[in-house]
């Protein structure tokens, strides 16, 4: 056997437009995003325009990402490595992220001024009962959590229908959490404009809604490549950082349901 | 429902080339049954693949050397087993014309990280901090960057 | 101390230090003893002598655009404050 194999381990990826193309849409969706919200004129269709295009530039660079993983054989263990440790301080990044949102929302409840009637929640705001929608939304979560572990146990164990029966119940459990937190706030009796707590809570909730809605397309593509027999026992880092990150989620809302529903009410 | 299939499936350990992955690419080479090659059977329908049945190359071949019980590549640092002289360099091998070295002198951890570029058309290369003598012995074809 | 009869000595004096608010920003503190003022007035009725010093402590640490739009607040029934024991 002649065969000349390069002498590392590591992955050399061929040239690729995606990064490009990834930055040229988070570029559209995040400045005509704030001409969005200062009113300049397009500033919706060029919004959903980035969006639309965040998401299908992402798709095509996760396609390629499959394809020199799972059919090109380039996922030595050293890529797997180097993948997991940059997803891992990715999802750090994130934390940091949810921090600054939790600062501000300390920064403005712990003391309240004199404006709000030195009171949290402030006087003329209406807080949810954390015991109804919100408790039922945190058994919700953590049943998700339960069901993603029961799939990727079953992934290990070779166990397929484990993996699908799971995983479908996950993202069910996900959808489910999304249509409520979604209800609530049809109804809730405050806006995003009411004041520094309708401020707080809503970038809190809605920026931690927004990652569920990640969270669950991540685990869908890890059900799509499931089915269509992409993952090996011992080889998913797709869906290994997949639970990662629902992981993530769970345990954010965690802090939302104690500081922003519970303490905050 | 899988389960059944799944005990049936078990027993078998040949590779079966009429499997065929959907949306693969490879399908097509599937029908060359060559014992190098890096294309596994696949999995049987209705069960997890397994890395032996599915790996496909670079991975494949780690996986194929670490089930004989060597690793493919070698990640150990070089081994300064003393400080290199003309005479007795430190030998660095290397598939390609040149190598980087990190130099931290004899013994390992002397001094600060010195990088070297160890050059397979010098006699040899010294560490300019405490002076030890690499040379490359090279490894790789004389056709220069194959692939890509 | 005068000891001419006719003379009126002015004492000034200003609220005295409160160990709830040690530091430069003293917003709390003034609107403490607006609140506190108008919940004593509110349950011991505008005579009651204590209240007095609340009364004094809110004059002299509020600025008076203060006052007088918490003031406004409270006849419009705006005002965010709980004033009520």
């Amino acid at each position: 056997m002649n065969r000349s194999v390069q002498a590392h381990p590591f992955h050399l990826v061929e040239a690729s437009p995606w990064p490009l193309a990834v930055s040229f849409s988070l570029l559209t969706t995040t400045l005509s995003g704030v001409m969005t919200f200062h009113g300049y004129s397009n500033g919706t269709f060029l919004l959903t325009l980035g969006l639309i295009s965040t998401v299908a530039t992402m798709t095509l660079w996760f396609k390629d990402v499959s394809r020199e993983g799972t059919f090109q054989g380039h996922h030595t263990f050293a890529v797997q490595k180097g993948l997991t440790l940059g997803f891992v301080l990715f999802v750090v990044s994130e934390v940091f992220f949810f921090i600054s949102i939790f600062w501000a929302f300390f920064h403005s409840s712990l003391a309240p001024t004199v404006e709000l009637g030195a009171h949290w929640p402030p006087a003329g705001i209406q807080a949810l009962n954390p015991w109804e929608v919100p408790l039922l939304n945190t058994v919700i979560l953590l049943s998700s959590g339960a069901t993603v572990t029961y799939a990727h146990h079953s992934l290990i164990q070779g166990n397929r229908a484990g993996v699908i029966y799971g995983l479908i119940a996950t993202i069910t459990l996900a959808v489910v959490f999304t249509g409520f937190q979604g209800f609530e706030y049809y109804n809730a009796p405050f806006t995003f404009s009411d004041g520094v707590y309708g401020s707080t809570f809503y970038m809190a909730t809605g920026f931690h809604g927004l990652h569920v809605i990640i969270g669950t397309i991540f685990l869908t593509v890890g059900l799509f490549r499931v089915l269509s027999y992409h993952l090996t026992d011992h080889h998913h880092l797709g869906f290994e950082t997949a639970i990662l990150y629902w992981h993530f989620v769970d345990v954010v809302w965690l802090f939302l349901f104690i500081s922003v529903y519970w303490w905050g009410s | 429902m899988f389960a059944l299939r799944r005990a049936a499936v078990r027993a078998i350990a040949t590779p079966r080339p009429t499997v065929v992955r959907p949306f693969s690419v490879l399908a097509g080479n599937v029908a060359h049954r060559d014992a190098d090659s890096l294309i596994g059977p696949g999995a049987q329908p209705g069960t997890v693949p397994t890395d032996l049945e599915q790996a496909t190359g670079l991975e494949r071949l780690e996986l194929l050397a670490k089930l004989e019980g060597k690793e493919l590549f070698d990640m150990e640092p070089l081994n300064m087993t003393h400080l290199g002289t003309k005479q007795n360099p430190i030998v660095v091998k290397s598939m390609d014309t040149t190598r980087f070295v990190g130099c931290t002198g004899y013994p390992a951890e002397s001094h600060d990280t010195i990088w070297l570029t160890v050059n397979k058309e010098h006699d040899f290369d010294r560490c300019p901090e405490c002076g030890s003598v690499y040379k490359l012995d090279f490894q790789g074809s004389e056709d220069a960057h194959g692939h890509h | 101390m005068s000891e001419v009869e006719e003379v009126n000595t002015i004492k000034l004096a200003t609220a005295g230090f409160d160990a709830r608010f040690p530091n430069t920003n003293q917003t709390k503190h003034c609107w403490q003893n607006y609140v506190d003022y108008h919940k004593c007035v509110n349950a011991r009725g505008e005579e009651f002598a204590p209240c007095k010093q609340f009364f004094r402590a809110f004059h002299s640490l509020c600025p008076n655009e203060w006052v007088s739009k918490w003031d406004e607040q409270r006849e419009s029934g705006n005002n965010p404050s709980n004033f009520d024991v």
